[in-house]
Order: structure tokens, then C-alpha cells, then sequence
């Protein structure tokens, strides 16, 4: 149940809350619901924070709001006219000084860990893109929207963009980074124990912004490795595609600087290959929705790009960089 | 004595339109300044409410994301640069010179053309939404490089930032006024340490609007050139945070430009219904003057995940944390003034009580945004939407309505209706609540802004995004009973004298509405309560006689 904390602080929205059902596939996305010291350690400069804050709240709304029903017009005298108390306005002037002051040394000192982190483990690359997330881990091996961790590992992130600002955030298991263009951010998380942790791009990002999820799937140390190594994830189907190079190709697709595939809807035969030849000057990349396809990030004026496929379906495909201007194609892949 | 009828001058005969169309009277610019932003203020809350009526429900398709984002910044923009701020000069415009005991502002013909470049500006913004790609859509920060042509392609984008360019002229101008007439038009006897607390927060209104507008449209302007004519501040390779900078060196001041006058207003309104003067008239304004200076040391606040170092960050939290000092002494100052008073609760006391109280609030949950590690949590979720709007709207709009209802009486000779204005009162009180309140938890559950559509996996945000779209709408029935209580009492209300609130700053020692001229005989001004001294020897004579 999410946001445990806050609604056993406010038991009577909480009841309201619970009125609602919790259908299956909720999704819990609280950062009060931490899952991995990161997180959990800011929960606990937040909780800290909160009851001061909640403190500060009854006294000063208290006496704001008695003073109100308080002191309504009973006759038409007029109240004694007192134009200020020096000593009370200094001393009001320095509680609130002493509190931020215990605010600001308090969470100066957790800083350097929230931000920085112990030594990492694992470190894992983040790439932006309107609107999806590219992961690359240590040995080359790449992953869009899920991100395959080891649980029990600190796991820095070295965060780029490849377009516009976007924030990579998994609540459960740490703040946000932003994502800049041609620059690197850094950030850790860690997942305490196996299992998946959900969040989306916290930064404005254009059109499909609010569809930039990402789940981060935290599995054992082993089972890490052997996803690093590529085997196959138990249950998983064959791969519907492959990256091949310098075959003659069944279908050509030309990369416009018009922002057009040409054609943009292919079909071809299992066990074609499809060619992307970029026929201008303008940057593209070839991105298929289904992770399991090959995809070419960035494509340079001039460049050819391959793939084999070996599954009949629709593959839809877009060029990060034009698709708010209509760049997207399809390629259908009928049986034998 | 005989007299002489003696015939009336050319002018007076003139159609009334072209007369209001043509004035450079401060008090008639004044009400073309609240009409006009009341009806922006309308504007972007039809926006508000087909905004909350898109979340209302997960997954919902009532607006296409591309709509929504245009709404979502349209509604940004149009309540910061085209309500809040110019709503307040509006009250600047009628009362300053009257509470200084001027005739009208220093330079009336710019005072004039300041008010009609507000239009100008916000018809240049919108038209950006008959253009084929739609207006701008990217949030009213405009943060590059989405705005940046390759992101955001057609002229809405261009437009939106002519429109701010306009609408930033015209707070310079209306600064520069605003600070040649208080430091030059001052009645006799009018010290700095007697000058109204509404004055002393729009001269330093002003002052910031002044310093910091020109970082806003110089920015601004950067991205016009990269747009149109292709040079590289923003783009290939260039630093987009070098825009947050400048964009935030002018926007976090201009969250005082949005807050100042709404404390100016409450600080008025507050000692003449507790019948006491303000208590620490000199703390007070020398914490706004605090304020506004602080408000330009802590504008990265804005920026903490960007990944800044570390010193950086901290030395940012701890100049925003030091804002909250003033800022509380402020609200203990208006506590203190109600201690011991005693009040009447008119409406425009309910909402200015109102105020103290939500300000209080939206103080309060700024600390957590403070606290850098906690800000990474909260940063751009809802929770800030939640903040910035008990600032703005419990704050700012509860303390222009607080104004309104004080003031109605000295525009137009009539009062507003009490009864409605109890009601509106009450709904926009709750309503607000509801709306707002809900949001901290959606942002404590993860709950990005401006995001057109939510998940419906996310099940934990379905009742608070409900809840909030309900009190949306009550705030809306309160608006609208505004609108009928100013509809029925500005021609058939309840006829109100010149000082019917037993007010204590010169425009009360005025007609309701005062002349042309403001005043027949400026009172003499030995206190910072000129018409309470007058009003005590008028009493003191007619005893002694």
C-alpha cells in the first residue's frame, strides 16, 4: 500500500483512500515507499522535516485561527493600540532562524551520500530520448525502458540526453537526475531486494512526455550476470529480429531530409533483410517500439543500416529526432 | 449669489468610450487594468478547468497530449504575466497616488500606454493558437532546448515570446512610474517610516520588476535569434542550463512581483478591521525589503537536480531557507495584529485571515523543497504544483479578492454585496482546499506535473486527481458568484460613504470615487494613520463644542 507513511499520518484521507479498490497491476510509484537506502534515507530527512513542519503548523495556524474567533468585535470600543513589541519581534525573528538553521545542517550532512553514494558496483548509462529510455551497461549491451539491475548493489547512473532535458526518476529507489544534452549527470540507486520498481521522465519533455515510463528490474547478482551475457530470460519467446550486415537486401527504406522514411510502410517475407540508408545530410535514427529489434541510434548522412527479421508481426519504427514532425514508418513481416 | 452657468468643456461631452479608450487618469487605468485582468484571470481558468477535467481520470482522452500542452502552458503564462502581475498594478495605479496623496502618477501617458501594451501582449501570445501547429507548448518556463526550433516547430513558440517581450515592457514602464511617483509625489509630511504598507510593497515590487525584467526578455530574446535567425545560444553544444539561470534570475524574483502587493493589500486590510494599527509597522517593511533582496540570491533553487555541485546547491538551500525568517515574521506580525483586536469579519476580512493562512501553508511546504534531499523527491511533481498554488492562489488571488472587496467602496461608491461575498468566501476557501491540498499527496505518490495523460495503473493518484478536479469546479461556482455579486453591485449596490471601513491611509479622505483630482484638501499627515487622526479630531472638536 503505497504512501504508507503519509496516510498513517492523516488516517481520515487515508480512509478516503482506501475506498478505492486496488485493482491488480497497480502500479506503486511513492518515493515514501522506498525500496533501497537512497531512498529510504531521504524518507527519513522528510519524516524528520515533516513533524517539525507539522509542529510549526498547529502552533502558528493554531493561534492564527483562535486569534480570528477569538477576538471578534464584541462593542465599539476601540482595543488598546499597540504598535509593537521589540523584544517579542526579535524573538520571532529567531526561532525561525534557529529552525532552518537545524533544517539546513541537518540535511548537509546526509548530502554527500544521497548525492554521491557509496562506491558503486555497477555503473549503467542513461540516454533520454523523446520519449523513451536507452540503458547501456559495462560490456556494451544496451536495453530501452527497462533497466536490469542486481539487487543489493549500488548502481551509479551516468545520465545523458539525447534531444531535450528529461529527469530519469524510479521513486522507490532514489531522487531524480536530470538528463542535459551533451553533458553527463550522475546519480545512484540501489534496490534493496529483487524485484520491479516503476517511475517516468519527471521533466517536461514535449508532445508524449507523459508516456516516458521505465521500470527498473532488480534480479539476483546471478541472474544479472546472465543477463549481461545475454542468455535469454527464462520464458522469453525467440528473437523476432537481428542485426546483419552487408546483405542484399530484400526492401530498402531511404532516410529523407524531408524527415520521411521512404516508403514508410514496408512488407517483406520472414527472414528478409530490411535496409535504412540515410539519403541526406540530416542525422536520423531507426527505433523500434519492440525492444527485442535492432535499433541504430544515431545515422549519419550517407550511413546504411541492416536488419534480418525472423518473426511475421508489424514493427513500427520511428526517427527519434523527427518524430514530432511525422517520421515513422512500418514494416510488416508476413509468414514463410 | 447669483451664478454664472459656465459651459462644459468640450471634453466632458465626449462619447464615454473614446473617453475611457483615451484616459491618462490613474484611476480610470487602474480599473482598465482589473477588468482587463479579470478577464485573463477568467481565461486561464477555463484552461484550469479543462485541465483538471482531463485528469479527473486515469488514461483519459477528453484532450490529445498536443492540446494539453498548449492549455498547460497557455494557463501558466496567462496567470502569472497577465493576471497576478498586472492585477497589482491595477491597485497600484488607483491607490498609490491617493495613499501618497498625489494627483495622479508621475508620467500619466506612459502609465497609459503600459496598461494597453497588456492586451496587445496576451492577444500575441494566444494568436499563436490559430496557427497551424497550435500555440507554444513549452510550459511557461520555455526551458531550451525544447523551445529551440527543432523542438518546437511553427511561430506559436515565436509568438509566445513576443507577447512576453511586450508584456515586459510594460511592467518596466509601469516600475519606472511606480518608483518616480513614490519617491517624488509624496504629500507633505509623508516619510518613508508613514508611507502605507501597500506602497512600500509596490515601490519594492517595482524595484524588483525593474532589476530583474530585463534578464527575462534578454533571455527571451536569445531564443527569438536562435529561432529565427539561427544563432547557437541554446543549441548545438551550447549549455541549456545557462537558460535556467537567467530564466530563474528574473522568475524567482518575480514570485515576490506575484506575492508583494498581495502582502501590501492583506497589511491594509488586516489593522483597519481589528481596529489596531499593523504591529511592527517597520519589521514589516523592512521584511519585504529583505524579501526582495533575498528573492534574488536563491534562483537555483529551481535547479537542484540538474546535477550542480554540491557547494553550489547548498549555499542555494541555505539562502532559501533564510527567506522563510522574513517571511514568518511576517505572518507573526499579522498574527500579533489580530491579538488583542477587535475584528469584524467583512469579506474582504475573511479573505484577507484567508490569506495569512494559506500563505502559511504554501510556507511551509516550500521548506520541504528546501531541503535539497528531499527536493530530489518532490522536484516537478505535483507537490510543487500544490506550493506554487497556496502561494499564488491562496496567497495572491485570496489577497486581491481581499482588495477588491475593500476597495470596491472607494471605486464605485457602492459596497459589494456581503452575503455573496460571505458565500463566494466559504466555496473558494473549501473549494481551494479540496482542489489543492490533494496534490502534496499526489506528488508524495510519484505523480509528475504536466503530463497530459496519467497512467491508470497508477490507482494510488485516482482518488486525489478526482478530488481535485471536483474543487476545481466549486472554485469556478465561487468565481462565478463574484461575477454576479460585481454585476448586481456595481450599479445597484448599497451606497457606501467616503470612509465606510473607518479606513487609516489618505484615500479614504476622499469622495467615493474621488475626482479627477483626488482631493479637494490633502489632511495633513503626521502619523502613518492620517485619516484616523483626522476622523479622532473631528470627534475631539464636536466634544469640545
Amino acid at each position: 500500500m503505497p504512501g504508507r507513511l503519509l496516510l498513517g499520518m492523516l488516517p481520515a484521507l487515508g480512509a478516503v483512500a482506501a475506498l478505492y479498490p486496488l485493482p491488480a497491476g497497480a502500479i506503486d510509484v511513492s518515493p515514501l515507499d522506498c525500496a533501497g537506502p537512497n531512498a529510504c534515507d531521504i524518507v527519513n530527512l522528510y519524516t524528520s522535516i515533516f513533524w517539525i513542519a507539522m509542529v510549526v503548523m498547529v502552533i502558528v495556524g493554531g493561534l492564527i485561527v483562535y486569534a480570528a474567533l477569538h477576538f471578534r468585535r464584541k462593542d465599539d470600543r476601540e482595543p488598546s493600540q499597540v504598535h509593537g513589541n521589540p523584544r517579542i519581534e526579535v524573538l520571532w525573528t529567531a526561532i525561525p532562524l534557529v529552525i532552518v538553521a537545524f533544517l539546513f545542517v541537518q540535511t548537509t550532512l546526509r548530502m554527500d551520500y544521497v548525492r554521491n553514494g557509496p562506491p558503486p558496483q555497477v555503473t549503467i548509462q542513461v540516454t533520454g530520448i523523446q520519449w523513451a529510455w536507452g540503458f547501456k551497461y559495462s560490456n556494451g549491451k544496451t536495453s530501452f525502458t527497462k533497466m536490469t539491475i542486481p539487487a543489493g548493489q549500488v548502481v551509479r547512473l551516468e545520465v545523458t540526453s539525447r534531444d531535450v532535458l528529461h529527469s530519469f526518476w524510479v521513486p522507490r529507489l532514489g531522487g531524480q537526475v536530470y538528463a542535459l544534452p551533451g553533458q553527463m549527470n550522475h546519480g545512484w540507486i540501489e534496490a534493496s531486494h529483487p524485484g520491479q520498481y516503476f517511475g517516468q521522465c519527471n521533466e517536461f519533455c514535449g508532445l508524449d512526455h507523459y508516456s516516458m515510463t521505465l521500470e527498473v528490474d532488480a534480479v539476483s547478482p546471478a541472474q544479472y550476470q546472465a543477463f549481461l551475457s545475454g542468455a535469454p530470460p527464462p520464458g522469453a519467446g525467440p528473437s523476432p529480429a537481428e542485426k546483419v550486415n552487408g546483405v542484399t537486401a530484400a526492401a530498402n527504406v531511404a532516410e529523407t531530409d524531408d524527415l520521411k522514411f521512404q516508403p514508410s510502410s514496408t512488407t517483406v517475407k520472414v527472414g528478409d533483410v530490411v535496409q535504412w540508408t540515410n539519403n541526406g545530410t540530416a542525422v536520423h535514427s531507426v527505433t523500434f517500439d519492440n525492444q527485442q529489434v535492432p535499433s541504430l541510434d544515431t545515422q549519419n548522412g550517407g550511413e546504411t543500416f541492416e536488419v534480418k527479421f525472423l518473426q511475421p508481426g508489424t514493427y513500427h519504427y520511428i526517427c527519434t529526432y523527427h518524430v514530432t514532425s511525422g517520421m515513422k514508418g512500418t514494416i510488416t513481416v508476413s509468414g514463410g | 449669489m447669483a451664478s454664472i452657468a459656465l459651459p462644459r468643456p468640450a471634453a466632458a461631452r465626449r462619447n464615454v468610450v473614446i473617453e475611457w479608450l483615451t484616459t491618462v487618469d490613474h484611476k480610470r487605468i487602474g480599473i482598465l487594468y482589473l477588468y482587463t485582468t479579470f478577464f485573463f484571470f477568467l481565461v486561464g481558468g477555463i484552461m484550469a478547468l479543462l485541465m483538471r477535467t482531463q485528469l479527473a481520470v486515469g488514461g483519459n482522452d477528453f484532450l490529445t497530449p498536443k492540446l494539453y500542452n498548449q492549455i498547460m502552458t497557455l494557463h501558466g503564462t496567462t496567470m502569472i504575466f497577465l493576471w497576478i502581475i498586472p492585477v497589482f498594478s491595477g491597485f497600484g495605479n488607483y491607490f498609490v497616488p491617493l495613499m501618497i496623496g498625489a494627483r495622479d502618477m508621475a508620467f500619466p501617458r506612459i502609465n497609459a500606454f503600459s496598461f494597453w501594451l497588456i492586451p496587445l501582449g496576451g492577444l500575441t501570445m494566444y494568436s499563436g493558437l490559430l496557427t497551424q501547429t497550435g500555440a507554444a507548448a513549452g510550459g511557461w518556463t520555455g526551458y531550451v532546448p525544447l523551445t529551440e526550433r527543432a523542438y518546437a516547430v511553427g511561430l506559436g513558440q515565436d509568438l509566445w515570446i513576443l507577447g512576453l517581450h511586450i508584456l515586459g515592457i510594460s511592467s518596466i514602464m509601469g516600475a519606472i512610474n511606480f518608483l518616480v511617483t513614490i519617491h517624488n509625489m509624496r504629500t507633505p509630511g509623508m516619510t518613508w517610516f508613514r508611507l502605507p504598507l501597500f506602497v512600500w510593497s509596490i515601490e519594492i515590487t517595482a524595484g524588483l520588476t525593474l532589476l530583474a525584467s530585463p534578464f527575462l526578455a534578454g533571455v527571451l530574446a536569445m531564443v527569438l535569434l536562435d529561432r529565427q535567425l539561427g544563432t547557437h545560444f541554446f543549441n548545438h553544444g551550447s549549455d541549456p542550463l545557462l537558460y535556467q539561470f537567467i530564466f530563474w534570475f528574473y522568475s524567482h524574483p518575480a514570485v515576490y512581483i506575484m506575492i508583494l502587493p498581495a502582502f501590501g493589500i492583506v497589511s491594509e486590510v488586516i489593522p483597519v478591521f481589528s481596529r489596531k494599527p499593523i504591529f511592527g509597522y517597520r519589521a514589516m517593511a523592512f521584511s519585504m525589503a529583505a524579501i526582495g533582496v533575498l528573492g534574488f540570491m536563491v534562483f537555483a533553487h529551481h535547479m537542484f537536480t540538474t546535477g550542480l555541485p554540491l557547494a553550489l546547491q547548498e549555499f542555494f538551500m541555505g539562502t532559501t531557507a533564510l527567506i522563510a525568517v522574513p517571511s514568518g515574521v511576517k505572518v507573526l506580525n499579522w498574527l500579533a495584529t489580530l491579538w488583542g483586536g477587535s475584528i469584524k469579519y467583512t469579506a474582504a476580512m475573511l479573505f484577507a485571515v484567508a490569506f495569512v493562512l494559506m500563505f502559511l501553508v504554501g510556507g511551509v511546504d516550500g521548506v520541504f523543497m528546501a531541503s535539497l534531499a528531499t527536493d530530489y523527491q518532490i522536484h516537478a511533481t505535483y507537490w510543487v504544483v500544490s506550493h506554487i498554488h497556496y502561494v499564488l492562489f491562496g496567497g495572491s488571488v485570496f489577497g486581491v479578492f481581499a482588495g477588491l472587496f475593500y476597495w470596491f467602496p472607494k471605486m464605485t461608491g457602492r459596497y459589494l454585496n456581503e452575503t455573496l461575498g460571505k458565500l463566494q468566501f466559504w466555496l473558494q476557501l473549501v473549494g481551494f482546499n479540496v482542489t489543492f491540498m490533494p496534490m502534496h499527496f499526489l506528488g508524495l505518490e510519484g505523480m509528475p506535473r504536466r503530463i497530459a495523460i496519467w497512467l491508470p495503473n497508477r490507482t494510488d493518484w485516482a482518488p486525489w486527481n478526482l478530488m481535485a478536479s471536483i474543487g476545481a469546479f466549486v472554485i469556478a461556482i465561487a468565481v462565478l458568484i463574484f461575477i454576479i455579486n460585481f454585476a448586481i453591485s456595481v450599479r445597484g449596490g448599497r451606497r457606501a460613504a467616503a470612509d465606510p471601513w473607518q479606513g487609516n491611509t489618505l484615500e479614504w479622505a476622499t469622495t467615493s470615487p474621488p475626482p479627477a483630482y483626488n482631493f479637494d484638501t490633502i489632511p495633513p499627515v503626521r502619523s502613518g494613520r492620517p485619516v484616523r487622526d483626522l476622523r479622532r479630531s473631528v470627534t475631539a472638536a464636536a466634544e469640545h463644542a
